[in-house]
């Protein structure tokens, strides 16, 4: 990738707020996503992270146009697709892979007739005869026989009708596909074959994704990028090399959101939390918004919200003290302190939880 | 008919067997359309000990439990095996002194706290009804403060006198566990996937609350789940379900160092933990259901990498392959010959 190229996504100043009904309510709004800019690089992964309420899903709708952002620009090769001319001439080429395959498909229409919709609709395809042809090999492509053409969604397992809603995304030959927690209902093995589908895909189309998960080790395993959001706001954005070396993740709460992926392994145990519930995101709060629950926070973080800077080479954080540590060159993990379980590497940390919501 | 509720607790000593279930076998529906659902499961439950139970959708894992509880639904059967918990047998007892048990020694935490509680009734009320059926007849507010203090959340008297929805998923699972732990005096929680809808940081804590719990109480536990990672970090056994069958049972060390079946090697494959980044991932060919209907013959044979000519016709028995047992031919004899 060159610099001067335009990179293919871009996700820039970003803000999706929903108003509140009611009365007494006529100001308040939820800060679902605030401010957000990610840049996506042509047929690489940018591997979108965090907990319940983080924005991401919201995000992901906002990228596909499912959703008018109240504010900023979704950019495909330069096109802002938050224009509504943008949007109506690119759409086909942001598809959307959603988490429950099955609420994907139309329960009534065979599989075929799903795809070949979807074509039509994109006005993809000379014929009729064309269109179906060409959803019989893409059903291929993903792995499935051609006469699954004829099935209907409830007749396909959890895995199979997952394949069968990559089949449809890919119909209308997009280049970026949003995927929404793309594995998060299927069991182990499965979730293995659907990696690996989409693995192959890339390399063979070219395709470009932005894949919203809660599992870490997927991220981990299929992204170039991830970036890291809390609350609304993202709060490290970085090479996914890095934030597994040894250096790690910069930003405190992905640090704790990485250590507290189970592993596999029961050689090393250990158990990680963090203090306190996630705020409301009707009042998120002051100056950078992981301070109520955040380890290390100090005064300046109630008040001053963080800017994010690059630390190092196209790893971006928002935290006042990920720089003091990166200069002290040990990371804030040190400060974790130690735990009273003899079988636990780390403690769990912050406070008791506050039963105040 | 009833037996008084301090018989129900077993005096726990390290290394005595709480739960023991033989042979076990139980179908679902009638004679034309019958299914085998739990195949010959056998398994003894440790006092204080973390159990294990890990498999795919369709693995029976749940029924397991169910039938444990004696919670089968009505078109399910036990057609042969014994459970006990201690000496007494479960399976010849009337539903009354079952029901008795379930609340009192043996407790369940379930998937979904939510949807668990009833929506409509305090926080306090429920707890007070747990409290019944764990023999402790007056819970106050302040009780209760202090029982969900040691689970690790602050509460005040009057935040007790919420319902549900006003709490978060993982503060309603720290409640569940604190009932099914705290109360009276359990013997064994059932934890039915306790994790699975939680968050990444949540779900963690929850966990270290499980290993505490059973540190402080010594209880033993069974905790269900497909999550291999949350497996290797809580338990100290673990059974690998496949198609109804326990086909692998091994502590937990030994599970993940050196995974004997070939089914528990290729879900330990299918890990991205355990590959490159970016790397194909180790896949099972064919699904679960190419193997629910198998009678003779291993019915992981379908999916088989290893499956060799005795796999198609020969039902594999238990063999102990070093500390672990395994249903699969290629570890030698069947382990009831030897």
């Amino acid at each position: 990738m060159s610099a001067a190229a335009t990179p293919r996504f871009v996700v820039r100043n970003l803000t999706k707020h929903f108003p509140l009904r009611g009365q007494g309510r006529e100001n308040r709004v939820v800060h679902a996503v605030d401010d957000v800019n990610l840049t996506v690089e042509a047929a690489t992964t940018l591997a979108i992270v965090g907990e319940s309420g983080c924005g991401k899903s919201t995000l992901a709708r906002c990228m596909v146009g499912l959703m008018r952002p109240t504010s900023g620009a979704i950019l495909l090769d330069g096109e802002d697709l938050t224009d509504r001319d943008a949007l109506r001439q690119h759409r086909r080429e942001v598809q959307f892979v959603s988490q429950d395959p099955l609420s994907a498909l139309n329960r009534s229409r065979t599989v075929g007739a799903t795809i070949v919709q979807a074509m039509k609709v994109h006005d993809v395809g000379d014929s009729s005869k064309a269109r179906r042809q060409r959803a019989g090999d893409l059903l291929e492509q993903v792995g499935l026989r051609r006469d699954y053409m004829g099935r209907r969604p409830t007749d396909l397992s959890g895995g199979e009708m997952q394949r069968a809603v990559i089949a449809r995304a890919l119909a209308v030959e997009p280049s970026v596909l949003v995927l929404d927690e793309p594995t998060s209902s299927l069991d182990v093995s499965v979730k293995a074959v659907i990696a690996n589908l989409l693995l192959e895909l890339q390399a063979t189309l070219g395709l470009t994704y932005v894949m919203i998960t809660h599992e870490i080790d997927l991220a981990r395993h299929m992204s170039d990028r991830i970036a890291v959001m809390y609350l609304g706001r993202v709060a490290e954005d970085g090479p996914t090399v890095d934030m597994f070396a040894a250096a790690g993740a910069l930003h405190p709460y992905s640090q704790l959101l990485f250590a507290a992926q189970p592993l596999p392994d029961p050689r090393h145990r250990r158990f990680v939390g963090i203090g306190g519930e996630v705020p409301s995101a009707i009042s998120p709060p002051s100056g950078c918004r992981f301070h109520t629950r955040c380890p290390i926070a100090i005064d300046r973080c109630t008040s001053e919200l963080p800017l994010t800077e690059a630390l190092a080479p196209n790893h971006l954080v928002a935290c006042h003290r990920a720089s003091e540590h990166l200069d002290a060159s040990s990371t804030p993990r040190s400060e974790l302190p130690p735990s009273s379980d003899p079988g636990v590497e780390d403690a769990l940390l912050g406070p008791a939880d506050q039963g105040d919501q | 008919m009833t037996t008084t509720r301090t018989d129900d607790r077993l005096a726990s000593t390290a290394g005595e067997t709480v739960i023991t279930v033989d042979s076990l076998n139980v179908s679902f529906g009638s004679a034309g359309s019958k299914k085998h659902v739990l195949r010959d499961i056998s398994l003894e439950l440790k006092a204080g000990e973390i159990l294990g139970i890990v498999g795919e959708s369709g693995s029976g894992k749940t029924t397991l439990l169910s039938t444990i509880l004696g919670l089968l639904p009505p078109e399910g059967r036990v057609d042969s095996g014994d459970i006990r918990f201690g000496t007494r047998d479960l399976l010849q007892m009337s539903g009354a002194e079952r029901r008795s048990l379930r609340g009192s020694a043996l407790r369940l935490v379930p998937q979904r706290a939510m949807t668990s509680l009833n929506p409509v009734r305090t926080v306090i009320k429920q707890f007070q009804q747990f409290a019944k059926s764990a023999g402790q007849d007056d819970l106050s507010a302040e009780d209760l403060t202090v029982l969900l203090r040691r689970v690790g959340l602050a509460l005040e008297p009057r935040q007790l006198k919420r319902y549900p929805h006003e709490f978060s998923g993982g503060q309603l699972q720290r409640m569940f566990i604190a009932a099914s732990a705290l109360l009276g005096e359990p013997s064994v929680i059932f934890a039915d996937e306790p994790t699975s809808t939680l968050d990444t940081t949540v779900r963690s804590q929850i966990l270290e609350l499980v290993r505490r719990l059973r540190d402080e109480v010594n209880v033993s536990v069974i905790f269900v789940s497909h999550d291999l990672g949350v497996v290797a970090q809580v338990c100290d056994r673990v059974l690998v379900m496949y198609a109804g069958e326990v086909v692998e049972n091994a502590d937990v060390i030994s599970l993940f160092d050196d995974p004997k079946h070939p089914y528990t090697r290729a879900l330990l494959g299918a890990l991205a933990e355990r590959h490159q980044p970016h790397e194909m991932l180790t896949a099972i060919p064919g699904k679960v259901s190419d193997s629910l209907r198998i009678e003779s013959g291993c019915r992981f044979a379908p999916r088989c990498a290893n499956a060799f000519e005795p796999c198609q016709s020969i039902w594999p028995a238990d063999r102990r392959a070093g500390s672990s047992l395994v249903k699969c031919h290629l570890y030698g004899e069947d382990a009831r010959e030897q």
